[in-house]
């Protein structure tokens, strides 16, 4: 009877153990799992983000101060902004002028999905007086 | 024993879910860090914005200015000038152009204002640390008027090519320390010209052909022409140790408001 009773008792504690263990193994894992996406988020780099878009006002400026956006020719533009844009980073600039149709000049046909956007204005007048507006966008390949 | 081992198993699991909890709080401390930093960024970036626009925006009026205007400032070590033609004959086309720059602005971007109206009557020019103003009294008309706020600086310089000989010349002036030099010359090369020291709070003037003023009147230079068929190529404007002069539109053209972001920037365009 005795021994009866202990291996009872032996058994609920095994099952205690278990859910003991289970519980744990739950709590550790959300805490850790919390811990994790609040440390992934934090990983998302804002001064970058904030340096992509400094990368493109200035490849907008260089466009602007050498004359390239003054001549509104999409085959021009794109052989200067190839050529000054760091190697790392795409762009694409959509060119509206008064009186005109828009354009866009871009280094690459696929726009991302998954991945941060910088986005700018330049406002420009050409050397014949056409008033123009250049926004760009760019992203790290 | 067996309440020893059980005290072990509960300190252990303590153990695990403090150290647990304090993971999880390096992360919520680290996430809230950044969330400031991220703030912090997104207000650079907003200035930034102002700031690449503020720049474009003035750097396209002073296209425009230098396409369309036809006046000429010239800068030395010594000297700022503007030279352009009286009557000026680019004014309509200056106008019409800084107008349809104005629409086409605002018209794409709601948060900028381009102020004109004094800038298409009198185009107004700011020399800068001076705050002396050129200005035109009436744009495309015949008369100028260079207006300090104080004197600080050395004296006015006044250069004209009349289309008419010179056949007159009137000099009417009271004796200071102010350097007055005029030099108008018709086109046979015949001129009425001096350099002279002048009290500028007083009257001074010289007339010439009856008809072509420069007066030096209360501090203020004023250059007019009467008569239709009278023009001429001027070139006035300042004797001064200019180091760093420069010079911009005369009144605050360009406001860029982000309202609900709390970031707004007024400017005027510098033109050198």
């Amino acid at each position: 009877m005795k021994n009866q009773l202990l291996n009872l008792q032996s058994g609920k504690r095994g099952f205690v153990f278990s859910l003991d263990v289970i519980i744990a193994i739950f709590v550790v894992t959300s805490i850790l799992a919390a811990s994790t996406f609040y440390i992934a988020k934090a990983g998302e780099d804002s001064v970058s983000n904030l340096q992509a878009i400094k990368v493109g006002s200035d490849i907008a400026a260089v466009l602007d101060y050498d004359g390239t956006l003054d001549t509104l020719n999409v085959d021009i533009i794109e052989v200067e902004l190839n050529r000054v844009l760091p190697i790392n980073n795409h762009m694409m600039i959509r060119i509206e002028c008064s009186g005109q149709d828009s354009f866009v000049v871009e280094t690459t046909d696929i726009y991302p999905n998954d991945r941060f956007i910088g986005t700018g204005k330049r406002v420009f007048v050409t050397n014949t007086g056409i008033n123009c507006i250049a926004n760009f966008e760019i992203w790290l390949r | 024993m067996r309440k020893s081992k059980s005290k072990k198993g509960v300190l252990f699991s303590l153990g695990l879910t403090f150290l647990s909890l304090l993971i999880l709080s390096l992360a919520v401390l680290i996430f809230h860090s950044t969330q400031g930093s991220e703030s912090i960024a997104s207000k650079i970036a907003i200035i930034d914005r102002v700031y690449e626009l503020d720049v474009s925006i003035g750097q396209s009026l002073k296209d425009i200015f230098q396409i369309k205007s036809g006046i000429v400032i010239n800068i030395t070590n010594t000297s700022v000038y503007f030279q352009e033609a009286l009557p000026n004959t680019n004014a309509d086309s200056f106008n019409a152009s800084m107008k349809s720059f104005k629409s086409f602005i605002e018209l794409n971007m709601s948060y900028v204002n381009i102020t004109l109206n004094e800038t298409l009557d009198d185009l107004p020019l700011k020399v800068m640390p001076y705050d002396i103003t050129y200005r035109h009294a009436g744009f495309g008309g015949k008369n100028i008027e260079i207006v300090p706020n104080t004197i600080n600086f050395n004296g006015y310089s006044v250069f004209m090519r009349l289309n008419k000989n010179v056949s007159s010349c009137n000099w009417n002036i009271q004796e200071g320390s102010f350097n007055f030099s005029v030099e108008i010359i018709g086109p046979n090369g015949d001129s009425c010209s001096n350099s002279v020291y002048i009290e500028p709070s007083g009257v001074n003037s010289v007339i010439v052909n009856g008809n072509v003023n420069v007066y030096v009147d209360d501090n203020i230079l004023q250059i007019s022409i009467d008569g239709s068929d009278t023009n001429a190529e001027i070139k006035a404007g300042i004797i001064a140790n200019t180091n760093n002069a420069y010079v911009e539109y005369g009144n605050p053209v360009i406001m860029i408001s982000f309202g609900e972001l709390g970031v707004s920037k007024a400017s005027n365009s510098r033109l050198t």
